[in-house]
């Protein structure tokens, strides 16, 4: 039958008909996708794969290449809890975490499983490794995850592994507000013989930097495309090697975001032009702040704390301070030569890649905090 | 608080440790015990009530953030809860036998929050 003759009757029929097919069809189409999707679901519930992630040997932000290693692990970890609903985490390479790393890595998944309470995360223990002459096994990494409180986190049940003095010692904490009891518990935990003077110090420095990141560090969302709002800080406190660790660690915008929200623009150029640098990469603008907060704020009242993130340095001849924040990295302290005379340096370093957030440490000698 | 005699007149001696033993950050947002808070509840109260002749005892406390010390004190300054003669006799009414350097801290940030205001007057 030629188009032509069709009566115009037949002709809607037909145009009805294919209508309602196409309806159908794309109904059908969309309930067959779901089906799938719920059926991937249940697949990937029910199937003893998970999605893996490998930590790196070294879980530290000390060198280029651990940080790198382990910015890219926290990379991983953040996409597979966006996306899977089953993660393995591997710690079959991991042969060191290091304080200022592990603190990190701890407050990364903390985040994590507190706003992805649905996915499941399980791990592979770290192997055991042979140490020392008579090559005796070591737990250390697992006794680690334990002390940092790991397991718990993820909800696996701890394994009782041998206790090693050089970790038993760590203190972690986390909180929303500067709460000064919680700085204050944790100084106190790690050495009550500490004379009053060094414990006075050592809170003067951590509350100050407590409350810098609450009051700085989350003006808006974190970039990491997560939209997760977590305005919490994290703390760590520990004796290795014969030094006291404190670390305070903030997972937000990051110090080089929030200098020009907090200082104007002729001061912010006024100290860069001081120290004679042209770039303004991260490194160098955190190294801008510990002097932003020497001069003044926008409030000339405001702005002390740097002075006590800075002070222990000038009590504590063998103590050092380091600042990573975003891609930058500053590092100060003194160096005493052999005739003993003291000598100021300061460290500066660009990353790859960004920690997003904040980590700021001091160690000192238990030697000098004794005296 | 307590009162102690100097001389014929009663002193009240406002200790810090009875405020917090761990006290916190500058602003009430920020965390509990705060300089702002203990400015607000405990100098303003003591010093409307019997002017600057009180002593603060700053021992016993845990430690204190420069940002606390420099709220609490510098704050009487700005808000004008106190005018300049009064915050130079505040601060030879600091106690801090555990850190002499503490009152010179206090110290110094009255004389800053003086001159702060001097120079917006000008």
């Amino acid at each position: 039958m030629k188009k032509s003759t069709v009566s115009p009757q037949l002709k809607k029929k037909i145009d009805d008909k294919r209508h309602w097919r196409s309806i159908r069809h794309t109904k059908a189409h969309e309930e067959a996708r779901l089906q799938k999707h719920k059926e991937k679901l249940y697949r990937d519930i029910r199937s003893p794969w998970a999605y893996e992630v490998i930590a790196p040997p070294k879980i530290s932000i000390y060198n280029p290449r651990d940080h790198e290693r382990t910015v890219i692990f926290l990379e991983n970890l953040r996409k597979a809890f966006s996306k899977h609903l089953k993660i393995r985490i591997c710690f079959r390479d991991t042969k060191e975490i290091a304080a200022a790393g592990g603190l990190l890595f701890i407050a990364e998944i903390d985040r994590l499983c507190t706003h992805y309470p649905h996915v499941k995360v399980d791990c592979t223990h770290p192997p055991r490794r042979h140490h020392g002459k008579f090559k005796n096994e070591s737990y250390v990494i697992e006794s680690i995850l334990n002390q940092i409180g790991f397991f718990k986190l993820i909800g696996k049940p701890e394994r009782k592994v041998q206790s090693y003095p050089t970790v038993s010692c760590w203190q972690l904490s986390q909180g929303r507000v500067a709460e000064g009891s919680i700085a204050g518990a944790l100084i106190n935990q790690i050495d009550e013989k500490l004379p009053n003077i060094a414990k006075q110090r050592l809170y003067r420095g951590a509350i100050e930097a407590i409350s810098n990141c609450v009051d700085h560090a989350y003006p808006t969302m974190r970039p990491d495309g997560l939209k997760i709002l977590d305005d919490r800080w994290w703390m760590f406190v520990g004796i290795i090697m014969d030094k006291l660790i404190i670390i305070v660690c903030d997972l937000g915008v990051g110090i080089p975001s929030t200098i020009p929200k907090n200082y104007s623009e002729a001061t912010i150029r006024a100290v860069l032009e001081f120290l004679k640098v042209s770039k303004t990469n991260d490194s160098e603008l955190i190294h801008a702040s510990t002097y932003l907060n020497k001069t003044r704020t926008k409030m000339a009242h405001r702005g002390k704390g740097g002075k006590d993130i800075r002070g222990l340095l000038d009590h504590y001849p063998g103590a050092n301070l380091g600042i990573y924040s975003n891609k930058g990295c500053f590092k100060d302290g003194n160096k005493i030569t052999k005739s003993g005379a003291k000598h100021a340096f300061a460290l500066k370093d660009e990353q790859k890649k960004s920690i997003k957030g904040t980590v700021i440490e001091w160690s000192i000698p238990i030697g000098e905090l004794s005296q | 608080m307590v009162h102690s005699d100097r001389g014929a007149f009663t002193v009240k001696i406002i200790k810090i440790k009875d405020f917090a033993e761990f006290p916190g950050p500058r602003y009430r947002k920020l965390g509990p015990c705060s300089g702002e808070e203990f400015r607000d509840s405990v100098l303003e109260p003591a010093i409307r009530e019997s002017g600057v002749d009180i002593q603060i005892d700053l021992d016993g406390a845990f430690g204190y953030g420069s940002s606390f010390l420099e709220e609490a004190f510098g704050g009487l300054v700005r808000l004008k809860i106190i005018n300049a003669a009064q915050a130079k006799e505040l601060s030879t009414h600091i106690k801090s036998d555990d850190d002499p350097t503490l009152a010179e801290e206090v110290k110094s940030y009255l004389t800053d929050a003086i001159d702060g205001l001097e120079q917006k007057a000008r």
